[in-house]
């Protein structure tokens, strides 16, 4: 009985196969599946601590507001697979939800299996990155540009926008998508990245328990009520050594404002240079951009390269190495900072207070594919 | 002049913040951030040579005819051919990159960060979330007329027999930290000086 099922179920399985990686296979023509009235994504109303008077982190550009129709685009977009060249690749394939839109691999790999230099980024509160650059070496000045570049890169994605916009202006449902969201059905490259960006503006954070407790709190500072002892001093040390840079300005999104040296590059001239390669400034061989420590619970492993495994080796990195790098100092002027042990475990569990499970499992951010 | 406008303003930012130190309720104490412009050019080093620079972009010349091709570069670093490339050549040499630089090097305008504490061992003890009886008794012996004082063995045996191992072990650990920052060994008090980013191109 078992031998005569092999055969066909073999069979089947090879069709399968194949219809999967064929670029005209049905996975790459099936319809997304999208709720009646479009998920909210415009206007959502975040806690007071994350919208401080007087300052304005919005990177949202005036030609691009972000709108529920626009965003819905985005998603279906960013999940995808046709806009790579073989129809194996999506925006989420290296930039996956459960791990807050990073790469959880240490090196992301491209549409033919190809390693790239570095990891994708988490996409965590992007939109109130107020420098607006992008990608690690921040090489992309804009967010509308810079998501089309994956799409055309050789190593990852592989294609030719043109291509892109003649495979979905020929799909009904992009018509339909385009039309809601810029009025007219015709599918074009610009739109395209304006609906991908709103998609990655509209990934925001804001409902961990650091954020239900900082609701009742006068302070960043003061302890927080739904807060472990160890907590409150694991926030407490982030404060004290770690706030300057991650909450300058007391910024709750979590950022470093700017690239930083932290030491990565060592005495190796050979190594990524980061920032530098991109602006050929010498001082800034070294510097990296940072993402947002919200969510950073679920981003391992850490650095451009995923070098650091764990939390806990990242900490380690600060703490305890001697760094080499001749270019540390210009942004981060720290010694290691040698915590104990007790120390460390604190800081990790302040850390985790910034996991945010329901942006992780959001159903306006996941794969319409998904049947 | 700029120079002296920077000194200004951070003078006026510090005594904003003794001002805003001497308005807070004792119990809302917290760290500053004291954040300065840093000159660029005050760390010397190899690694900062325009030389350095042009060694880097040439180190991807594979076949070694002293120009890096579009396809010699990694992916993130082709656009650097086409703002740079001045004959057309589809490369980069070395006056070309020489030139790129000299395009860009205008330092952007970046801040730097410090982050200290006000209430010097005080600070130390608060972060420590002891109980609050012995978190009274701690503050207690290390309040005295100078605020940011190092522990010396007197105070660093007191300590030891008031607190746990693992208590006493962080606060060392953290007055050490303490004591490695030059600006609060010294007591200043720190404010807040704006930076502006650079915007995109």
């Amino acid at each position: 009985m078992t031998r005569i099922l092999c055969g066909p179920l073999l069979v089947l399985s090879f069709a399968l196969t194949a219809a999967a990686l064929s670029p005209s296979g049905p996975a790459a023509r099936r319809t997304p599946n999208l709720p009646a009235t479009p998920y909210r994504y415009a206007n959502v109303a975040l806690p007071a601590h994350l919208t401080p008077p007087g300052q304005n982190l919005d990177n949202t550009p005036a030609d691009n507001p972000l709108t529920d129709d626009g965003a819905t685009l985005g998603r279906v977009l960013f999940y995808d697979k046709r806009l790579s060249a073989n129809n194996t690749t999506s925006c989420a394939s290296c930039h996956v939800q459960a791990h807050a839109f990073a790469d959880p691999k240490p090196v992301s790999r491209g549409f033919h299996g190809a390693l790239t230099d570095r990891r994708a980024m988490p996409l965590v509160n992007v939109r109130y990155y107020q420098r607006a650059r992008f990608f690690w070496d921040e090489r992309a000045g804009n967010l509308e540009d810079m998501v089309l570049l994956p799409i055309q890169s050789r190593i990852e994605m592989g294609q030719d926008l043109k291509q892109v916009v003649d495979t979905l202006g020929r799909d009904k449902t992009y018509e339909v998508l385009f039309k809601r969201a810029f009025g007219a059905p015709q599918v074009t490259e610009p739109q395209i990245g304006k609906a991908l960006a709103q998609f990655v503006r509209s990934l925001v954070s804001y409902r961990s328990r650091y954020d239900d407790g900082r609701a009742r709190a006068r302070t960043a500072h003061d302890d927080f009520d739904n807060f472990t002892l160890q907590e409150n001093r694991g926030k407490a040390l982030f404060m004290r050594n770690c706030s300057a840079c991650h909450m300058k300005d007391g910024n709750e999104h979590f950022f470093v404002p700017t690239p930083a040296n932290t030491g990565l590059r060592g005495n190796d001239p050979s190594a990524d240079g980061g920032v530098g390669d991109v602006t050929l400034r010498p001082m800034e061989l070294g510097s990296f951009k940072s993402p947002s420590l919200r969510n950073v619970e679920v981003t391992a492993p850490y650095g451009h390269d995923g070098r650091f495994a764990s939390l806990d080796k990242l900490i380690d990195h600060y703490s305890d190495n001697a760094i080499l790098d001749p270019n540390l100092g210009y942004m981060v002027p720290v010694g290691p900072l040698k915590f104990t042990t007790s120390e460390k475990a604190a800081l990790i569990a302040f850390l985790k207070t910034l996991t945010d499970r329901t942006f992780l499992t959001d159903p306006r951010f996941s794969n319409p594919f998904v049947e | 002049m700029r120079s002296v406008t920077r000194t200004m303003l951070t003078t006026g930012a510090m005594l904003m913040g003794v001002v805003a130190v001497a308005a807070q309720p004792p119990q809302g104490v917290r760290p500053a951030v004291l954040i300065t412009e840093m000159p660029v050019a005050s760390v010397p080093g190899p690694a900062r040579s325009p030389q350095a620079v042009i060694d880097r972009v040439l180190s991807f010349d594979a076949n070694a005819d002293h120009r890096v091709s579009r396809d010699e570069l990694p992916e993130r670093m082709q656009g650097l051919v086409a703002r740079g490339d001045r004959n057309a050549d589809a490369a980069l040499d070395s006056d070309e990159i020489r030139a790129l630089m000299k395009a860009g090097s205008t330092p952007p305008t970046r801040v730097s960060f410090r982050s200290q504490s006000m209430e010097g061992l005080r600070g130390v003890v608060s972060d420590l979330r002891l109980p609050q009886a012995k978190h009274v008794r701690a503050l207690v012996l290390v309040s005295g007329p100078v605020v940011n004082r190092v522990p010396d063995s007197a105070l660093l045996g007191e300590m030891k027999a008031l607190l746990d191992d693992e208590e006493y072990e962080n606060f060392v650990a953290a007055a050490t930290r303490l004591s490695r920052n030059p600006q609060i060994r010294g007591g200043v008090v720190g404010g807040i000086v704006k930076g502006e980013f650079r915007r995109p191109e």
